[in-house]
């Protein structure tokens, strides 16, 4: 560590933060035009250019060499750009189908954007990180704000509920986490994930895998995988949906990201294979048994993003360049649809409660009366089962092929039925949406007259985009499946040579 | 490429068909079935190089990186059923456009059904697993929204879901065969893995990949115990019935098993599993038919007893035995689809389907009539016409069987039986005795209600009566295809005086019995019994299984997610300890090596302290005690940082410990006394659990101190430091030039902690704002690090 | 000076363990906060020990982060119990149950 051209260094090192700051200052703007005007409707606008200024640059950086930035505390290249796009990405759907939402939830804080830029850049830092500082810090600040945006209705009973749990719980798990990575750390004496695997020339400690283990239950939080899932749904179903929507794809995006990473660099040759999977198996179960008896569609999908989980440790577990890739590929897809699938129930919101009490029955027949999002609804329903020809299969296929190559059969087997026992709750929705009518539902579950807002056409062509590109991931996937693998080979040189 | 569009062609109209229909009005279905016919003719002409023992293969490079490609194979098996599916197609347009005249969602219809054909199109010339199985899970959603496609009845509803749900669950088991299928020969197309010969059969996945292939054929297919689908199916529009239901989509099935059959066959396993459970499912859908009045509950039994027969023939796998399978699929084709478009002809003319209501209905609808009789006699295998010699094979094959002879011409001969029966009741009840109230209002069907079936007629005769013409040009190549060896089988309409024209004869004359004996047979106690529990049964069952899957989903989540914190909290600790409890059990752990030497007074006072202090927040109650405790632990911290040697991080503790406990102590003035409402039960429980954590972390602790890292580590760090910097000054260094940044990060949050502190105070402003500075607080650390 | 890593890390782990207890034992929202706190607290002090033995710097500027977030972490705790208290005149966390199953 050489310090004596430490700042020279830093300011070579700025591009390699270039999204970081953009969003970063953004929400340092947003704070301060809020101060001066409430509720400014530049905001928004603002926030979205930042988010689409920092895709642009990210999406340059797609082909890059992978490399590392201000003394290896973060990854640049090829890697940190796709998984930066995705965060992004994230971040410039939600801002998209917030505004019409909040206002009608009287929540379009300025506040609400600026927790949003911030998050992202925890999001960008922890999912970019290459040592374990750089972990903690991005994954607090994306915490952070992330226990405000479930609490934002506070008014609410439900909402601080989801606050709540999602704080103590979240506050809880970083005390594992924290304590996972000084047992890393003092087992092999340094932060650098690329440098913890050599660091054992003779057999790994046991301490070091308890270490892995705690952070581990840190990170299996953070994704909701079962048994530290539970927050998930209760969280779910009070935070405003588009936030929710957020929270369950960019904050899970970039927090499998960093673990690939540690998986990755950190643990000599996918020694933790098995725990993986049982961590998969667990998920996987529990995700999609108890998602089937959901009456509200927030839980619903909070229990179905614990099952993606699941699937994502399947591809984890098995170890391999191929595994890591498809987990890739699969965040990629699981994003886009989970994004969609969240912006059309809050296009599809009255209850004024962020949905809490709105029961799938009382979306009875929209798919005909809202032709746009009850297509892409359908899409999205599709594609999270796994069908063909959405990206959802091709995402499927893409963790499940490498993990019966590393020897995992039964639990892609085991893995499938759980997929053909989603199809139950996914096609429900389906069902409901364009086979029912309001007529056929009880009393209690219907929506008020005219309780349906009519949809602003910014969300519902953001929505509508989402599905064009899981079909598009579909069909034409080539592309993406070329860069996640490249990703790894290009680490793997890297990590051979440090 | 003229392949590629052949599959893609059905796509395309898919796409335009509802936009253009309004504008072509009554040629709707004869414009639309052009289609079919172009591929139909396309397809024809590989029948001459087919024949010859070419194969066509085209292939375009789709992921590279999975090694998945869209590509094509055409031999004499694929060509075989492309040319079924969609000359039938043809025949399904014409009548559906007849059918649904005027409906105002035919453009709607029109694009679902050649979505469907174009999916079943794209699957039997598929030659790569992973576009198989695209094109096959097509296929299911096709089936679903045209089941569901009168979906403001909630019997459709109901039919398009289960239909979707059970073939969803087969497809994804075929889905998971496929995967080990690639494992056990390494490749993804189809075509290379038909010439791996005995890899599958050889590897250790073989069970598994037959058992979830079967599960994918069998649901598609409708065999026992999944074809409770297909009878509630039949809610769909016939010619949806006619085409996907009984010509064509179920055949999916049939063709899985097909075209694995080289690869997958010629075990005990596959030979008791598919050919038993295809002749348990033959006799007894055979006999289940006959229990309903139902036009289309007759018809949809009887195709399951037909998809049950075809099974049962790829089971049994020997060479009589997959003609009879190959001529069996065009038997029941023709004669299955033309009915079902008897059926909808008389629905739509009478709108009853009931047999016991209908009658007379010969002198309204002639040519349907005569459509009918031959295509019942074609079923019921009478000689002449096509179905005697299907059936004359399968007589053939069972009999000349090593094993089981005798079991398996029996069930053929008792589901043969019933079939005469239902043949009969299908011909002579609708159209025979005299006119009644409803029938005598029927009125003519147009020319494309009865154009499809009279062509399948006219076909179900002719081949009847010069089978040999199919010989060398299309089943030479699909059986060759099919026993992965040359062969040349030969049809003849007369095989002489033999053990298979006896059994025909018995068959006859047995169904003819059956069919006077109908009415009380249906009616008796065993054949109600049969229908309660295996027709409806079944269909019970799926509701009853459904609901069990429901009941067990809310058990375990109403046990798992009770809604308490402390629940929650009490799983993630009892998964940690247990995961680490494991770690011990699978390292070893072994005793440690405790030295406290050296500890000096002041380090035991201030450990005292921190420890006393954390535990008085644990067992006091007194707002201000607590507070004080909590600060007590932590400024203690703050010493031993310093003792450390690291003033400024003990510094920073200081400070934020300050700040915190003044947070607290404001908080906790504001709220009322704290009460712990705890019962003992639940202390009794957290207390175990805490105890084992605290167990599980001491010896987490205990293990540490046994690991001799520290000198190790050292060396490392020296050498490191002492070849790449300045020298070990280089704390110093990081020190000087980076905690300033640091401690400069640090002031800022205390400075907005701070100002949370007055807001908390004010608690007018909206609470937001202040998070949202705690927050930027620790946003600016992280940028300045 | 020389400090005893054995001591640190034993007197980490009873804190640690002492936060656990509270966090699961207490029923009181912000005891459980305060418990949170000294888990992290405890983190810090085994991090400084292993920084200190491997004459490594940068355990003790992860401490840093870890104090600011505890910090952090802290006030939004407070605001959001107090949100609640608003809402239902109680901090047990026994009390707040609406979302289940």
């Amino acid at each position: 560590m050489d310090l004596s051209g430490a700042f020279t260094a830093m300011w070579a090192d700025l591009p390699a933060i270039f999204s970081m700051l953009i969003v970063g200052a953004a929400g340092l703007v947003v704070i301060l035009m809020e101060a001066f005007q409430n509720r400014d409707p530049r905001i928004p606008w603002l926030t979205a250019g930042a988010f689409g200024l920092a895709m642009g640059w990210e999406a340059f950086q797609l082909g890059t060499a992978p490399d590392t930035a201000f003394f290896e505390q973060l990854r640049t290249g090829g890697y940190a750009a796709y998984i930066n796009l995705l965060i992004l990405g994230a971040g410039l759907f939600t801002t998209l189908v917030s505004p019409p939402y909040l206002r009608r939830l009287n929540r379009n804080f300025g506040e609400v954007y600026a927790l949003l830029l911030f998050a992202t850049v925890g999001m960008i830092m922890l999912g970019t990180s290459n040592t374990l500082i750089s972990v903690f810090v991005g994954l607090e600040t994306m915490s952070v704000c992330l226990y405000i945006m479930a609490g934002l209705l506070r008014e609410d009973e439900g909402g601080i509920e989801s606050g709540f749990k999602y704080f103590v719980l979240g506050a809880f798990s970083t005390g594992f986490l924290l304590y996972g990575i000084a047992l890393m750390y003092g087992t092999t004496g340094t932060m650098h994930l690329p440098e913890m695997a050599g660091a054992f020339p003779d057999g790994v400690p046991l301490l070091f895998w308890a270490g892995v283990g705690l952070v581990i239950v840190g990170f299996g939080f953070k994704v909701s995988a079962a048994p530290f899932h539970m927050w998930t749904p209760d969280v779910y179903q009070g935070a405003p949906t588009t936030l929710t929507g957020y929270m369950s794809t960019a904050s899970k995006a970039s927090a499998f990201a960093a673990l690939i990473l540690i998986l990755f660099f950190a643990l000599p040759s996918a020694q933790a294979s098995l725990v993986l999977a049982v961590l998969a198996l667990i998920t996987m179960a529990v995700g999609n048994v108890m998602a089937l008896r959901q009456a509200n569609v927030k839980r619903m999908l909070a229990y179905s993003s614990i099952a993606h989980a699941g699937y994502m440790f399947v591809a984890l577990a098995s170890g391999t360049t191929a595994g890591y890739s498809g987990a890739l590929f699969y965040l990629l897809v699981y994003t886009v649809m989970n994004l969609g699938a969240f912006g059309v129930l809050a296009l599809l919101e009255w209850d004024g409660m962020a949905g809490r009490k709105q029961t799938l029955s009382s979306l009875a027949g929209m798919g005909l009366e809202r032709p746009v999002l009850g297509a892409s609804m359908a899409v999205f329903m599709f594609s999270l089962i796994g069908f063909p020809p959405f990206g959802g299969f091709i995402g499927k296929y893409y963790i499940f092929a490498p993990a019966v190559s590393a020897g995992l059969t039964w639990l892609v087997i085991i893995g499938l039925l759980f997929s053909a026992m989603s199809g139950y709750y996914y096609l429900r929705v389906i069902y409901v949406l364009y086979m029912q009518t309001a007529a056929d539902v009880a009393e209690a579950d219907r929506a008020p007259e005219g309780g349906f807002a009519q949809p602003a056409w910014l969300s519902t062509a953001a929505v509508a985009l989402c599905a064009v590109l899981l079909l598009v991931l579909g069909v034409a996937f080539s592309g993406v499946v070329d860069v996640t693998e490249m990703l790894f080979i290009q680490a793997d040189a890297m990590a051979q040579t440090p | 490429m003229g392949i590629v569009l052949a599959v893609f062609a059905g796509f395309a109209l898919a796409l335009v068909a509802p936009w253009i229909t309004g504008a072509t009005g009554r040629a709707t279905g004869w414009l639309y079935s052009l289609v079919p016919a172009g591929i139909t003719a396309y397809l024809s002409t590989f029948i001459a190089p087919v024949a010859a023992g070419e194969t066509m293969r085209v292939a375009y490079a789709w992921v590279p990186g999975l090694n998945v490609d869209l590509s094509f194979y055409v031999d004499g098996l694929s060509l075989f059923f492309a040319l079924l599916i969609t000359g039938i197609g043809t025949l399904i347009f014409i009548y559906a456009g007849a059918y649904l005249k005027g409906h105002h969602h035919l453009g709607r219809f029109f694009a679902y059904l050649s979505m469907f054909m174009a999916a079943m199109v794209g699957l039997v010339l598929a030659d790569n697993l992973f576009t198989f199985y695209i094109f096959f899970e097509l296929t299911s959603f096709a089936s679903f929204v045209l089941i569901g496609f009168n979906h403001d009845e909630a019997a459709s509803r109901r039919a398009a879901w289960q239909a979707l749900l059970i073939t969803k669950a087969g497809g994804l088991a075929l889905l998971a065969g496929f995967l080990l299928m690639e494992q056990a020969t390494g490749t993804l197309q189809i075509s290379a893995i038909l010439e791996t010969g005995e890899a599958i059969r050889d590897h250790g996945f073989y069970t598994a990949i037959v058992l979830l292939v079967l599960a994918g054929a069998f649901t598609k297919s409708a065999q026992f115990p999944f074809y409770f689908w297909l009878p509630n199916a039949m809610q769909a529009p016939t010619p949806v019935s006619a085409y996907l239901h009984s010509a064509t989509m179920v055949k999916a099935g049939i063709y899985v098993m097909a075209r694995f059959h080289p690869v997958l066959s010629g075990t005990d396993l596959w030979f008791w599993l598919v050919g038993g459970i295809g002749a348990f499912t033959m006799v007894l859908s055979a006999w289940l038919a006959l229990q309903y009045t139902d036009l289309k509950g007759i018809l949809a039994y009887t195709t399951i007893m037909a998809l049950g027969a075809l099974t049962m023939l790829l089971g049994l796998g020997t060479e009589t035995a997959l003609k009879a399978c190959l001529v069996f699929v065009l038997v029941h084709a023709f004669y299955k689809a033309a009915l079902f478009m008897v059926a909808g002809a008389i629905d739509h003319g009478v709108h009853e389907r009931d047999i016991t209501k209908l009658g007379g209905l010969r002198s309204k609808m002639p040519i349907t009539f005569g459509a009918a009789v031959i295509a019942c006699l074609s079923m019921a295998g009478i000689p002449l016409f096509f179905g005697f010699i299907g059936k004359e094979i399968i007589y053939e094959a069972t009999l000349h069987l090593d094993q089981a002879a005798l079991f398996f011409t029996g069930a053929a001969l008792l589901a043969n039986v019933a079939l005469v029966a239902s043949a009969g009741l299908l011909a002579i009840r609708p159209f025979m005795g005299p006119l009644n109230d409803l029938t005598s209002h029927a009125h003519r069907p147009d020319t494309g209600l009865w154009f499809g079936a009279a062509v399948l007629a006219v076909l179900s005769l002719g081949l009847g009566l010069a089978p040999w013409l199919l010989d060398s040009a299309i089943l030479a190549p699909s059986l060759s295809a099919l026993m992965g060896a040359e062969a040349t089988p030969h049809l003849a309409i007369w095989h002489g005086f033999n053990l298979p024209l006896a059994l025909s004869g018995v068959t006859v004359a047995l169904g003819v019995g059956t069919y006077f004996a109908w009415t009380p047979m249906r009616q008796s106690a065993p054949f109600r019994a049969l229908e309660r529990w295996l027709g409806t049964g079944l269909d019970n069952g799926y509701d009853h299984a459904i609901n069990g899957l429901l009941a067990t989903a809310t058990a375990q989540t109403n046990f798992l997610q009770n809604g308490y914190l402390r629940r929650y909290i009490a799983t993630i600790l009892g998964t940690t300890v247990a995961v680490v409890g494991y770690t011990f059990g699978h390292f070893g752990f072994e005793g440690p090596v405790l030295s406290f030497v050296g500890i000096a007074p002041y380090e035991w006072i201030l450990s005292l302290l921190i420890v006393g202090g954390a535990l008085a927040t644990l067992f006091l109650s007194a707002r201000i005690a607590l507070v004080a405790a909590l600060g007590i632990s932590g400024f203690s911290i703050a010493l031993t940082y310093l003792m450390y040697g690291a003033p400024d991080l003990a510094m920073t503790q200081f400070l934020i410990e300050t700040l915190t406990v003044i947070l607290f102590v404001l908080i906790l003035a504001a709220l009322p006394t704290l009460s712990e409402v705890a019962s003992i039960g639940h202390r009794l429980r957290d207390g175990v659990l805490a105890v084992a954590t605290g167990s599980m972390f001491t010896a987490l602790m205990l293990a540490v101190l046994n690991q001799p890292f520290e000198n190790r580590m050292g060396e490392y760090y020296m050498q490191y430091s002492y070849s790449e910097a300045q020298g070990r000054n280089i704390v110093n260094t990081i020190l000087v030039d980076f905690r300033a940044l640091d401690t400069l990060g640090e002031i800022t949050v205390l400075l907005i902690a701070g100002f949370g502190i007055y807001t908390l105070l004010r608690l007018k402003r909206s609470k937001t704002s202040e998070k949202v500075e705690a927050s930027r607080a620790s946003e600016q650390v992280e940028q300045l690090s | 000076m020389e400090v005893a890593l054995d001591w640190y890390l034993a007197l980490s782990a009873v804190m640690f363990t002492i936060g656990v207890f509270g966090v699961l034992l207490k029923r009181n929202a912000i005891v459980i906060l305060m418990c949170v706190e000294l888990m992290l607290n405890s983190a810090n002090v085994a991090l400084v020990g292993f920084s200190q033995s491997l004459a490594d710097p940068t355990g003790q500027i992860l401490v840093f982060f870890s104090i600011a977030v505890a910090a952090a972490e802290a006030a939004i705790g407070l605001a959001i119990v107090i949100a609640i208290f608003r809402k239902k005149r109680t901090v047990n966390i026994n009390d707040i149950h609406l979302f289940k199953h």
